[in-house]
């Protein structure tokens, strides 16, 4: 009976040590690998949920690799008898083939490799991007052509995707092990469960998920007055996807945001005294997400009023805003908005380069034609013309920010510059192939009409009679600043403005959530980049002294920027949905106004694929009846022994 | 083997039941399932229903079981109405559905 009872407690005490401690960390070391990947995350909107989420416990399958159009046919024809995790190329990547695949109920997950992209192009966004959240919300023009709208979809199974050092990596695994009928294979555990369910209000109620947002840039080279009138070039420093980790957006947002940083650059050593009217640059975040960046901005200007001042800082206190010098700036003073949205495409069929200007209604001709006149006489390489689509009825200005800025002023006189007439040229809006490379020439001579324009507007010069021959962007650092942004974040010029931490190689530009709580907000590198880049450029020449940034004594309104304390009228503001905001009594956030958009960003606790090595469902099942044969057996001896 | 050592019995073989007490056990046992115990009316129709072929039952003891099964099986029925309306629809039932939760789980 002792060595009975003796055995039983050391297998015991041996299957806890193994599970536990060094030795059960090593034993699961041996067993999975992990996979590092970008996953599809869960959003949740005003009406319901999009995007993706694995089971509680993950979700456990061999892969599949499924390459060509053949082989896809096959699996949906004839699904396979056990459940798959399917890994696919982007060239078959679509709405169309996820739905198929999770209609034959034997595909446990997504996986998305590395890979050439479709050459008719993909995007995930919808066919009119923000449509109800602009001027036309009934329009049924397509902008996105080859939109599907797969953003938009609430997906039942986890997907992920790799990088290309990744993605061979598994690719060379699968080959070796699985492409064939024998086991053991190699399996994959997807585990991503998503926090948030049913819609936002009730998400937000529950504390499982936090509003999209993050903070916009602005800067101008003098502090914005009541009395001057404003003149502002703007645009969308985000993207969106279906995998946040890879929303490089090359022409969809980075080609924007140099742009206007190469405007600035010709700028920058102006004389500043003989300007009339304040130049504003505006770069807003959250625009993927129902124009929310600068929808907030318009709001706060127009609506915002603090409750309780802090005394000793100067923020308000409640409602939480630690910047507040948008409060001298009126809705009614913002006289001209020229806006960049794509301008980057590289057109290979002519051989000269067209950039469009896109005007909502007659309000802004003079406006148009200023600009096209500056076009022409700077003789650049890239052409510059009025889009045919513009002003026609229900068409109008593609997706932009100027439609929020519209909706609140409709005679504001404003244009859009893009690269595309009436359909987009960009055949990779939002999608992981969005990479690049950028047109440098088209993204330098949009730098200098822009920064022309700008100063000729606010000198209130003669564009006929006046010489503007000396304003030339810099294109050796506007092709710097495109690299940096699109191809290698962890670069020379990023590492000057953000210091020695680790940066990721290619940045991504969702924009992440706005904050935990007022008083955990959050900022991005990208923001932060950007904050610091144009910072530099529009403060003002009086340097009060030097000192390192890491321990900054800056005194009052100064911003150190490269080791130097500064005057600059450069600030961030939130970019969060006005339909969200936090409930001071309850402790959270919560919905205030349903008709903004919303969209929150699910929590989640861990993420992540594993790999190891699985056998067969008849090896595993000898395994199971083997050892119930044992334990019975063992019992009747033991029992029928007395 | 020790012939001091005897099998323990079950209580009710110890004492002896008389019918009077089955009727007076019955009775409160079917007053108290009426303050929401409908468990108790079903340990009043498991308990008393063998009882049912002895000859000298109280007939009263019939009635309580009869009706304890029945109230037993109604109450049931609303109960697993309610639950199963309550698990289905509590998502979609807003404020009031999580407050009615003592723990809400975190993605059901």
């Amino acid at each position: 009976m002792k060595c009975y009872v003796a055995s039983i407690i050391c297998c015991a005490l041996f299957f806890l040590l193994l599970g536990t401690g060094k030795v059960g960390a090593a034993t699961y070391l041996d067993i999975y690998e992990n996979v590092p990947g970008d996953m599809c995350i869960r959003i949740l909107t005003e009406s319901g949920m999009i995007g993706c989420s694995s089971p509680e416990n993950g979700e456990v399958a061999p892969i599949y690799l499924i390459d060509d159009d053949h082989i896809l046919h096959n699996f949906l024809e004839e699904p396979p008898a056990t459940s798959q995790a399917v890994m696919i190329f982007p060239s078959l990547f679509n709405k169309t083939t996820v739905n198929n695949l999770i209609a034959t109920k034997k595909v446990k997950g997504i996986i998305l490799l590395d890979g050439p992209a479709s050459p008719s192009g993909w995007s995930p966004a919808e066919t009119y991007p923000n449509q109800q959240w602009g001027l036309h919300p009934s329009s049924s023009h397509v902008w996105n052509s080859v939109g599907d709208n797969l953003n938009n979809e609430n997906i039942k199974i986890p997907m992920f995707s790799l990088t290309s050092a990744v993605s061979r990596s598994l690719l060379s695994v699968y080959q070796e092990n699985n492409n064939n009928e024998h086991y053991p294979k190699v399996a994959v555990k997807f585990y991503d469960y998503m926090w948030g369910i049913q819609d936002a209000a009730t998400c937000l109620r529950r504390g499982q998920c936090l509003p999209i947002g993050g903070k916009s840039v602005y800067s101008s080279f003098e502090p914005p007055s009541p009395n001057k009138k404003i003149i502002m070039a703007m645009a969308n420093m985000d993207s969106a996807g279906i995998f946040h980790g890879m929303s490089t957006g090359a022409e969809t947002t980075v080609s924007g945001i140099v742009g206007l940083l190469g405007a600035a650059l010709s700028l920058f050593e102006m004389n500043m005294t003989t300007f009339k009217k304040t130049i504003m640059f505006n770069f807003w975040t959250g625009e993927s997400w129902g124009y929310i960046g600068s929808r907030k901005f318009i709001d706060d200007v127009e609506n915002f009023k603090c409750e309780v001042v802090d005394e000793e800082t100067g923020y308000c206190a409640k409602p939480v805003k630690f910047s507040l010098e948008f409060q001298n700036i009126n809705m009614d003073n913002i006289e001209t908005i020229i806006e960049f949205n794509q301008i980057g495409h590289i057109n290979n069929i002519s051989d000269r380069n067209t950039l469009f200007i896109h005007q909502e209604n007659s309000n802004s001709d003079f406006l148009r034609d200023f600009v096209l006149n500056v076009g022409n006489d700077a003789n650049m390489t890239t052409k510059i013309t009025e889009a045919k689509t513009s002003q026609q009825q229900q068409i109008g200005l593609p997706p932009s920010s100027l439609h929020s800025f519209l909706l609140s002023r409709p005679n504001i006189s404003g244009i859009v510059i893009t690269d595309h007439d009436s359909v987009y040229s960009n055949l990779n809006y939002q999608s992981q192939a969005d990479i690049g490379p950028i047109n440098n020439q088209s993204v330098c001579d949009a730098a200098t009409l822009l920064a022309r324009s700008l100063y000729l507007l606010a000198t209130e010069q003669d564009q006929a009679t006046t010489d503007v021959s000396h304003i030339i962007s810099p294109c050796d650092k506007i092709s710097e600043l495109l690299l940096c942004l699109s191809v290698e974040f962890d670069c020379p010029l990023v590492h000057n403005f953000l210091g020695s931490q680790n940066l990721p190689k290619r940045q991504s530009y969702y924009p992440g959530v706005f904050a935990y709580s007022p008083t955990q907000q959050l900022v991005t590198l990208y923001s932060s980049f950007v904050h610091e880049y144009i910072a530099n450029l529009t403060f003002n020449s009086s340097i009060s002294s030097f000192s390192d940034c890491s321990n900054s004594n800056c005194e009052g309104k100064e911003q150190c920027i490269l080791s130097r304390c500064v005057q600059t009228s450069t600030y961030f503001h939130d970019s969060i949905s006005p339909g969200i905001g936090w409930d001071y009594d309850y402790g959270g956030w919560i919905i205030t106004d349903p008709s903004q958009p919303i969209f929150v960003e699910s929590n989640w606790q861990a993420a992540g694929m594993e790999i190891f090595w699985q056998d067969s469902p008849t090896s595993e099942a000898v395994f199971l009846v083997g050892g119930l044969i044992i334990f019975i057996g063992c019992v009747a001896i033991a029992f029928f022994s007395h | 083997k020790n012939p001091n050592t005897r099998k323990p019995r079950m209580l009710t073989e110890g004492t002896v039941m008389t019918d009077e007490k089955m009727r007076g056990i019955s009775k409160k046992m079917f007053i108290g399932g009426f303050f929401l115990l409908p468990w108790l009316w079903l340990v009043n129709v498991l308990m008393f229903f063998p009882k049912f072929k002895s000859p000298t039952l109280h007939p009263d003891v019939k009635f309580y079981v009869r009706y304890s099964f029945l109230g037993f099986l109604i109450y049931m029925t609303i109960i697993l109405t309610w639950m199963i309306i309550y698990l289905k629809k509590r998502n979609s039932m807003g404020v009031i559905g999580d407050d009615l939760a003592l723990v809400i789980p975190n993605g059901y």
